[in-house]
């Protein structure tokens, strides 16, 4: 059996700093650099909940490719602030190893178990487990927490719709010092401008996303679909929550963000190759209104 | 002329996909072939999707103008997110089939 292509995990891990794991990883006909490929952990320093998002959705990507995936990280992580640590926390190592590396091992208050949810599963995990976190950790009730349930529904919807896969790899974080939930979420289906560039060829992967956030603009990929799932998102987090939200998908990049009250979309066209659709989407606590158990409100055209 | 409550979660389990909006579609055209006013009741539901929304309301607008459809179609026990959901569904679909018969 020949040997494994072996792959350092950078020394800091986040969606700034994956396109060179990335390209180690795919190749130019977009199909795996090799039939077994290690992944070295040794180096890391930091990651981010949004690395560990896409570390999970490029292992199912290369295992749905029949591409055997094995580990290599330090035997003595120590430390609840060490990566191997925080990775082993969130249920990284028990998905794609079989097993936690240190048997104390368990979920932080602060985060959400790494999930990889099925369409079929993801009403009822949204309406269950996500609300019940993100309730419980910021003590908010579900009525203030709303508008955000319903754009993970959306994105669900959408891998669903779009994808051509069912599953999403989901991780979140509350960060107290900075009052901020960091969500991520990604599929490895065949990614936004893949869709988009079949009615509008001539768009980059980037004008392709700018595109999809805007309302109406819709590839059709269902007779039903109407674009309104992203641009949803992109109203409830940038416009009325001041949060961001980033979406890497194929080639591109979009960023959104709210500058002094201006919703800002940045786009811009990488090298390298994302399989699938990522999303960051950074809430700010802060501008969460607190809503008491609801009211009905009269319905008035 | 009658008024028919339809409880959306008497026939879906949840208000989540196109799927689960074809039923409660079906319901509605069914009574509004009758000359029937509808009132959708959304008891125990705490937020709507667009992907429902699209398919339970808007579809209506294939076959229904918009007036017919203020005049037949009420909706009960919803909330604000519910409400801005259908509601901003149905501004934005009807001002764009304006724009398409203006232009």
């Amino acid at each position: 059996m020949s040997e494994p292509l072996v792959v350092m995990v950078p020394y800091q891990f986040s969606r700034q700093t994956m396109y060179p794991l990335l390209d180690n990883v795919i190749d130019r006909d977009l199909n795996p650099k090799a039939s077994h490929i290690t992944f070295d952990f040794n180096q890391l320093s930091f990651i981010e909940p949004t690395g560990i998002t896409i570390l999970s959705n490029l292992f199912e990507w290369l295992i749905k490719r029949q591409t055997r995936v094995t580990l290599s990280y330090p035997s003595q992580a120590t430390g609840r602030n060490h990566p191997i640590t925080f990775l082993d926390d969130s249920g990284f190592f028990k998905r794609y190893l079989g097993q936690k590396i240190n048997p104390l091992a368990c979920v932080r208050d602060t985060t959400m178990p790494l999930e990889k949810v099925t369409y079929e599963r993801s009403f009822q995990w949204l309406n269950n487990d996500f609300v019940s976190w993100l309730t419980n950790t910021l003590d908010m009730t579900t009525e203030s927490i709303i508008d955000f349930k319903i754009c993970l529904e959306e994105l669900f919807n959408n891998i669903k719709d779009h994808a051509k896969e069912d599953t999403g790899c989901i991780f979140s974080q509350y960060y107290p010092r900075n009052n901020e939930v960091k969500i991520s979420i990604s599929d490895f289906g065949v990614g936004i401008p893949h869709n988009v560039k079949s009615q509008h060829p001539t768009f980059s992967d980037a004008e392709a996303l700018l595109n999809a956030i805007q309302e109406g603009f819709s590839t059709q990929s269902t007779p039903r679909n109407r674009g309104v799932g992203l641009h949803t998102l992109v109203k409830n987090v940038v416009e009325h929550n001041q949060g961001c939200v980033y979406i890497h998908s194929n080639n591109g990049i979009l960023s959104c963000m709210n500058v002094n009250n201006v919703p800002t979309f940045i786009d811009q066209v990488s090298s390298s190759f994302y399989p699938g659709t990522l999303i960051e989407i950074v809430l700010k606590v802060d501008n969460i209104e607190y809503i008491p158990i609801e009211e009905e409100e009269t319905y008035t055209w | 002329m009658v008024n028919v409550n339809i409880n959306v979660l008497d026939h879906i389990n949840q208000c989540y996909s196109n799927n689960d909006g074809q039923i409660i579609l079906n319901l509605i055209k069914k009574e509004f072939a009758k000359g029937n006013v509808v009132s959708v009741a959304f008891k125990d539901v705490s937020g709507v999707n667009s992907s429902f929304v699209n398919t339970a309301f808007i579809e209506l607008l294939d076959s229904y103008d918009f007036d017919f459809i203020k005049t037949h179609l009420q909706f009960k026990n919803s909330n604000r997110q519910i409400n801005s959901m259908i509601k901003s569904r149905f501004d934005f679909e009807v001002k764009r089939s304006k724009q398409l018969v203006t232009n």
